[in-house]
């Protein structure tokens, strides 16, 4: 895992109480227990804080499964992994 | 089952063609969507050939078959595998104790809370604001069971930069935090600080809006909105209409009448919802259209006419909601004509059909605790 897969990793599971080494990038809200509609408001806000990017909020309710989110914060810092990068 | 058609509507922008460009396209996703309920579910199929309906040749949206919203009390409709239901929706329970239910399956959650979303943030802004929550704190909290009022609350956080509940509840009782309310608005007058201010209709009139004018508190918010959901029912019985709701929750909360957002949805199409726009009227996105029809006759009736609401959608494939006859009364103004600047059918929602029962979560709160 990149360093920025292990940071969102580490937020997700703290925000549902689950262990980050279970977490991979088909892990969603239809599979992982605890990652519900508030869960998700709460780890876009944390990931906002913990990468001081902004994510407007239509495009954080389109961040399905944790490799989009991996990969959206990799785009939105500009490194390699991002989507387009 | 893929529905590219489908999938490639909803990607178009919300408002933004004509009736020209989008009747074609729309079309394409309901023939597609008909096709799959007609296929998957036999009481659909069996209303259809019964009005001697195809869902490969129906040409206008006025042919498609439509389910008036008792049927969804009555049976749980599906065009999916049963196992495939992750979760079931319901009415708030109307006073004869029924509630309309649907299941979903993950597919259309996931567009549900995709056109969902896109309408919130045509209507408020991309911009994440603090949202003051005229509501218990309950309602957003988590439970086993979430109630359809703190579902509403939590679908419409995801534009939250945070959420402050300034109300308390002790059972029946339900009061305003008036020096939490307070500090909020007074901290963002003071920070210039657009906010959003959100209650169940009823209760943000009667317990809030009504109680400020009344002890002649103001607040001045200016690009902050005021977003509310619910019945109208108990309002009209105490003759607040509601453009006395937009007047009044204008004048104590200091923001533009056009700030002063009313939502209007049902369960039976989860997911679509009708915001006021800043001229006070209804508009249908582009995965979305309105039939106003004769309620006796059930028969279309010309624009500008009162009748019973239809509302039709492809985005439910998990059930057949994608005609439904609502016993809500409400009259079509125009077409891709509003001044502000929305394509789409315009139309107001007026009231309930006279025979209708009290529902919605607005109207059940204010029986609980009115």
């Amino acid at each position: 895992m990149s360093d920025i897969q292990e940071r969102c990793a580490k937020t997700l599971a703290a925000i549902t109480g689950t262990d980050a080494s279970t977490i991979g990038d088909d892990s969603s809200p239809d599979n992982l227990e605890g990652w519900d509609s508030l869960a998700h408001v709460q780890l876009i806000l944390a990931l906002e804080k913990e990468f001081a990017v902004t994510v407007p909020p239509d495009e954080g309710v389109g961040l399905e499964n944790f490799k989009m989110i991996h990969e959206f914060i990799a785009a939105r810092l500009g490194q390699p992994g991002g989507v387009g990068s | 089952m893929a529905f590219d058609r489908l999938d490639a509507l909803l990607d178009l922008p919300v408002y933004g063609l004509r009736l020209e460009e989008r009747t074609p396209r729309f079309l394409d996703a309901l023939r597609e969507v008909a096709a799959h309920h007609y296929a998957h579910c036999d009481p659909y199929r069996r209303l259809c050939e019964k009005r001697g309906f195809t869902p490969d040749a129906f040409r206008t949206v006025a042919e498609v078959p439509y389910l008036p919203t008792a049927v969804f009390k009555d049976a749980l409709l599906l065009s999916i595998p049963p196992a495939a239901v992750f979760r079931e929706i319901r009415s708030s329970a109307t006073s004869s104790g029924q509630s309309s239910r649907v299941g979903i399956d993950k597919e259309t959650s996931r567009r549900q809370t995709k056109c969902f979303s896109k309408v919130v943030v045509d209507r408020i802004g991309r911009e994440r604001r603090r949202f003051v929550i005229l509501d218990s704190p309950a309602s957003i909290g988590r439970s086993a069971v979430a109630s359809a009022r703190s579902s509403t609350i939590r679908s419409l956080l995801f534009c939250a930069s945070e959420a402050v509940p300034c109300m308390g509840e002790d059972g029946d009782r339900l009061w305003l935090e008036k020096e939490l309310l307070d500090t909020e608005l007074r901290g963002a007058e003071l920070r210039g600080e657009p906010v959003i201010i959100f209650g169940f209709t009823y209760v943000l009139y009667r317990y809030a809006v009504r109680l400020l004018l009344e002890e002649g508190c103001r607040y001045v918010l200016p690009g902050s909105k005021v977003l509310h959901i619910g019945g109208w029912k108990k309002l009209e019985a105490e003759k607040v209409s509601p453009e006395k709701l937009v007047e009044d929750c204008a004048q104590a909360f200091g923001v533009s009448p056009g700030d002063v957002v009313d939502f209007y949805g049902f369960t039976e199409q989860a997911g679509l919802i009708y915001p006021t726009c800043e001229g006070g009227v209804r508009h249908t996105p582009v995965w979305g259209e309105v039939i106003v029809r004769d309620p006796v006759s059930l028969a279309p009736v010309p624009v500008a006419t009162e009748g019973l609401l239809q509302f039709i959608t492809p985005i439910q494939t998990a059930y057949p909601g994608h005609s439904v006859l609502t016993d809500d009364v409400g009259v079509i103004l125009g077409v891709d004509d509003c001044p502000c600047g929305r394509m789409g059918t315009r139309f107001r929602v007026v009231g309930r059909a006279p025979r209708a029962e009290v529902r919605g979560c607005g109207d059940i709160m204010a029986e609980k605790i009115g």
